[in-house]
């Protein structure tokens, strides 16, 4: 890194930390710390983009889309219509509650055991989250960089600790509004400099990425083995962003806060509005990088420190010197075949698919056998691709504002999970004396548990894994939770309690014993909370005070 | 419901319909 990267990148990550310090100074309210508040749309709308945003949606997204294409985006596509029912329906009802957090909403509908579980469930996925989203970011850097992977986890951890602790869900927002800008702005940047390296324009890059089957954005045909078509990302990412908008903690304190119901519902429908044109930026960075690299020779690796560890077996090596010279070879087809298609030789289309085929099958072997060879813990190879592009090939200064992103992402993702984490401590379970304090203290501790997953995470290949998994495993019936409390008016606690321990059950039996796509759990295990709690609900003798058609007696 | 808030909405969901038809004739258009 030269001299400007530095300046540029701790330029901007600690001027953004100091204005969060800055403009929260003075008067840190126990309302403003544990819920935010008076925040306007835009404030929300940015705070809601800059939380989902962790860094590993920087660094993984543009290699996904060198790899897979565009196909990604569908992901996206149920996420508009998750927060347009979001805004019309759910926002209402936490503000008329006037809750600082979701699970209060549960305890006011149902009972204290199901608001209780689902604090629980969502303090052991974000909580441990929070310590991956400190984690992979730092494996990535010390991968690609060389920086010493313990104390990049810890400076990110204690800047996130920092200012969280210091003001809060305000502080969160106001530092989230100038990442979530950094982070645009740089990505931006980065498209419009890729494509500026290229030999051919826009149109040019286009054509190519399409030959090379990179630019098949939608599959209509409805596949249930395929991770992303139309219907998995409408129907599939409509549940998975309900439940991450609508029952996770860390996002919904972000448009608690809102200065009125109106600004708290045009938040959402900011994010709705800029989601898909943002990751399809993010997506279109990885196209350029994989047509740039049409011309000039990519690495077989990119991974470059995994790959030298692979090489101190001697066997490895010559192998790998072998899938080399194969990946060399098949390069020069391409780009001959690359330059004919651009010369408008339709024939040569199919010669640039095969030969990205086969080499996409060469670095398969060759990352599988690195993964033989290196010890574990590596940074996945794909993982890799954008920073280490970054690295070889962009202009000093733009370098350390692409740096820059990536650690505004990683410290705004984990800074709004600490500040959730603290609230739903405070609220859902110690609920104390003086809140602010107990609150501030929760930040910190839940700060040093996700710094500490993070230090010991390498050790732990498969915990992360399961991390992964927690997430999806318990968002269907957390949503089922919620939703039963909407749209089903006769069923109380007891039954929706007993339904969604069971619909958890359900979920990881279809974990373990199917191949079905991750997007479909949420559904399951939502419809599973609403049908098993319907049943039970049925079964269970009517509670005198709840039922619709007896007499309210002395309740309010 | 406030009549802008209701705009917002279609304007909303219109916006992803575009995109989605977009990205569709995309993916038709450039293989």
């Amino acid at each position: 890194l030269t001299a400007i990267d530095w300046i540029v990148l701790c330029g901007t990550v600690l001027a953004i930390v100091a204005l969060g310090l800055w403009k929260t100074r003075k008067k840190t309210t126990t309302d403003s710390y544990l819920r935010g508040e008076g925040e306007r749309f835009f404030t929300i709308g940015l705070s809601i983009m800059a939380t989902q945003a962790s860094a590993i949606t920087f660094l993984s997204t543009p290699g996904q889309a060198y790899e897979d294409g565009l196909g990604f985006i569908q992901f996206y596509f149920g996420l508009p219509i998750a927060m347009v029912l979001l805004a019309w329906f759910v926002v209402p009802i936490y503000r008329k509650l006037n809750v600082y957090t979701a699970y209060q909403y549960l305890e006011e509908r149902f009972d204290r055991k199901t608001r209780r579980l689902a604090a629980i469930l969502f303090l052991i996925s974000r909580g441990l989250a929070a310590g991956l989203s400190l984690y992979a970011p730092s494996l990535v850097l010390s991968a690609v960089l060389g920086w010493p992977l313990q104390l990049t986890n810890l400076a990110m951890g204690l800047l996130a600790i920092l200012y969280t602790v210091s003001g809060g869900t305000k502080a969160v927002s106001v530092t989230q509004t100038w990442q979530m800008g950094i982070m645009l702005a740089g990505m931006a940047l980065a498209f419009l400099f890729v494509l500026h390296s290229l030999p051919t324009d826009l149109g040019g890059m286009i054509k190519v990425a399409g030959a090379l089957g990179k630019m098949h954005a939608v599959e209509i045909t409805p596949r249930l083995d395929q991770r992303y078509t139309l219907w998995s990302g409408l129907i599939g990412g409509l549940f998975v962003a309900l439940a991450y908008f609508g029952t996770d903690q860390s996002q919904v304190q972000r448009y608690l806060g809102g200065e009125t119901l109106a600004q708290s519902r045009m938040g959402l429908l900011f994010n709705a509005l800029i989601k898909v044109p943002m990751q399809f930026l993010i997506l279109m960075v990885g196209i350029a990088v994989v047509v740039f690299h049409q011309f000039e020779k990519p690495p077989m690796l990119f991974n470059s420190i995994a790959e030298s560890e692979a090489r101190q077996s001697p066997a490895a090596a010559a192998k790998l010197d072998d899938l080399q010279r194969r990946f060399d070879a098949n390069f020069q087809t391409k780009r001959a075949a690359v330059d004919a298609l651009l010369g408008g030789s339709q024939q040569a289309r199919a010669q640039v698919l095969q030969s990205e085929m086969q080499e996409r099958s060469l670095r398969k072997e060759a990352r599988a056998l690195v993964r033989e060879n290196a010890p574990k813990g590596q940074a996945a190879d794909s993982d890799s691709i954008f920073l280490s592009f970054v690295l070889k090939h962009f202009p000093p200064g733009l370098v350390g504002l692409l740096l820059a992103v990536i650690i505004c992402a990683a410290l705004s993702a984990t800074a709004s999970a600490l500040s959730a984490l603290g609230t739903t401590s405070v609220v859902d379970f110690l609920n104390p004396q003086d809140k602010l304090l107990a609150a501030r203290w929760c930040t910190v501790f839940w700060g040093l548990v996700a710094m500490s997953f993070a230090a010991f995470a390498t050790l732990l290949d498969n915990l992360i894994q399961a991390v992964n998994i927690l997430g999806s495993i318990f968002y269907g019936p957390m949503l089922g939770v919620f939703l039963a409390g909407w749209i089903l008016t006769r069923v109380r606690g007891t039954a929706v309690f007993i339904a969604t321990l069971l619909a958890q059950a359900l979920v990881v039996a279809l974990w373990l014993g199917t191949s079905l796509s991750f997007l479909w759990y949420n559904v399951a295990g939502c419809a599973a909370v609403l049908v098993f709690s319907l049943a039970l609900q049925a079964g269970m003798p009517a509670e005198r005070e709840c039922s619709p058609d007896q007499p309210q007696g002395e309740s309010p | 419901m406030p009549t802008h808030f209701r705009a917002l909405t279609a304007a909303v969901l219109a916006a992803l319909a575009v995109e989605i038809a977009l990205l569709g004739w995309l993916s038709v258009a450039a293989s």
